[in-house]
């Protein structure tokens, strides 16, 4: 049973990205979702079914508290993945759900309220006893430390200028800035970049991406009914899901390949083959940027360039809104929003919707979206 | 470089998976997990060789020689224990005969502008609390 095209993206809702939000992550969420389900103009009680990831919507906002908040009974509930592949990735469980006949109209959300909570993003990692017993007494702990180690051992095998990976966070902030609505509203220049202070030796603030309180929501139903829905429909074209085989715990120091995210061309590899399209065929891709040499890599690994180009390729502005392969059109996580893709996932539907704006990628017919979850990776195509 | 060890939070050495690296350590040897039916070395520990998925794994000792295979420098205080140690290095570092795990350690006895990816480098062993020994490195120069 194909699942190409089965389904459409019908309805988007987000709450403003701010740093810190008055509301609790909660609120947040079903404030998302609401608008999501405005957006479609699909009744509450059409919903039948949720899918998210697994390891922080679900702890925020259980599956049944969002039905009991939207008086509804589920016909499925599931999780895929975690983090930003799970986000990218539910779309295809909404498929399999819809296309089967288990499920007719199937929410996604996710949020998160790491701007105004102490310990943000960092305490996951605690949770895994190698990393507690072999990394945490060495003082190697945290994301951006993680990345500081990886950034300079790309450098040392690619070579990397401030320049080149700095250029990242400057095209998008741009791209910010044309959004209108991003959290990140100040322009940033090379001097900004240079100026920013180091956090973790190369990688500066401004390498980093920013910490948000808010949530957005996605509201998927079959083809044939996306077509009385009020928006115009984004197709689900493709879908690939791939892991690597180190976990999560361990494989940010100990995967052979260091300079790459696992599972990145698999992932592509079966999506395409769903989508019956090749990578040419993409208009823009959004794809997981916590920091800017995570975006590098993910440019490199999907194949817009070679291994190691990266830095070069967006220094020339093939990644900028009206470049090769526009990248990030909102901002990404760097200056829209943290919100581990969901956002992204967002951003590709008003794309495709020519809903973008300023922001808009001229000629949009198909666009990519990806994001690891080490060692796991999710890679969606969509339509207009 | 001044890593205050008293204020991390210290390893559980008596896990049964991990506490053969713990025994090694306050033995003054660095011992890995090796699978006793393919050969091939895995970190960090688990039950099943990844290679393989045998599970008869031993430790075996290494000579404590290799090489930084990368390192980085936090400046600011998103570790709290060591915001008052800040900055100081973390590396991941290659035993030469024990192909494939990366050690996560720092480098101790050097200034941080003396630290390079490729630089060979001998492991120390550092009593920081009871009952736990962590394996350090220094800069070997000839």
């Amino acid at each position: 049973m194909m699942l190409k095209d089965r389904i459409a993206i019908v309805g988007i809702g987000e709450t403003p990205p701010v740093r810190r939000s008055e509301k609790n992550i909660k609120a947040l969420m079903l404030e998302a979702v609401n608008n999501a389900l405005d957006d479609a103009g699909i009744n509450a009680s059409d919903v039948d079914g949720v899918v998210t990831e697994s390891n922080t919507a679900p702890l925020l906002l259980p599956h049944d508290e969002l039905a009991a908040n939207l008086g509804i009974s589920r016909l499925y509930t599931g999780t895929v993945s975690w983090a930003g592949t799970g986000i990218v990735c539910s779309p295809m469980v909404a498929a399999m759900a819809i296309a089967t006949g288990i499920a007719n109209v199937v929410v996604t959300y996710f949020g998160v309220d790491w701007g105004s909570s102490p310990a943000g993003p960092y305490n996951y990692h605690e949770i895994y006893a190698a990393k507690r017993a072999f990394e945490v007494p060495f003082g190697y702990y945290g994301q951006p430390l993680y990345f500081g180690v990886i950034a300079n051992r790309y450098i040392h095998e690619y070579g990397l200028t401030a320049r080149q990976l700095g250029s990242v966070a400057v095209t998008q902030r741009r791209h910010a800035l044309l959004h209108g609505h991003a959290q990140m509203q100040k322009p940033l220049t090379y001097e900004d970049y240079e100026r920013s202070p180091i956090v973790a030796d190369p990688l500066r603030v401004a390498d980093c991406c920013l910490l948000t309180d808010g949530a957005c929501a996605v509201v998927m139903t079959s083809a044939e009914r996306a077509k009385d829905c009020r928006q115009q429909p984004v197709y689900v074209m493709g879908s690939g899901f791939a892991s690597g085989t180190i976990p999560t715990g361990s494989s940010l120091t100990q995967k052979p390949d260091l300079l790459s995210f696992p599972a990145v061309t698999e992932a592509r590899d079966l999506a395409l083959e769903m989508a019956g399209i090749s990578l040419a065929d993409v208009d823009f891709a959004e794809l997981y940027d916590a920091f800017t040499l995570s975006c590098l890599m993910e440019i490199e690994d999907m194949g817009f360039c070679k291994k190691g180009e990266a830095g070069a390729f967006v220094e020339a502005g093939h990644t900028a809104i009206g470049g090769t392969i526009p990248v990030n059109t909102h901002g990404g996580l760097l200056s829209h929003s943290y919100l581990l893709c969901i956002e992204h996932l967002v951003e590709a539907v008003r794309q495709l919707r020519g809903q973008a704006g300023a922001a808009q990628v001229q000629g949009a017919r198909i666009g990519l979206v990806g994001a690891p979850a080490n060692p796991d990776y999710g890679v969606l195509i969509l339509r207009k | 470089m001044n890593i205050d060890y008293s204020r991390v939070p210290m390893p559980d050495t008596e896990t049964p998976e991990f506490r053969p690296f713990w025994e090694g350590t306050r033995e003054g040897v660095l011992k890995f997990p090796r699978c006793m039916d393919c050969g091939q070395f895995h970190w960090y520990p688990q039950p099943l060789c990844p290679n393989c998925h045998g599970m008869r794994i031993e430790w075996v000792a290494s000579h404590g020689k290799g090489i930084i295979y990368s390192w980085s420098v936090p400046r600011r205080p998103f570790f709290p224990p060591l915001a008052e140690s800040l900055p100081f290095n973390v590396a991941l570092v290659e035993l030469d005969d024990v192909p494939g795990p990366r050690l996560v350690t720092n480098i101790v006895d050097c200034v941080l502008e003396e630290i390079r990816i490729g630089l060979p480098v001998a492991v120390v062993f550092r009593p920081v609390a009871k009952g736990v020994v962590l394996p350090l490195f220094r800069i070997v120069k000839d």
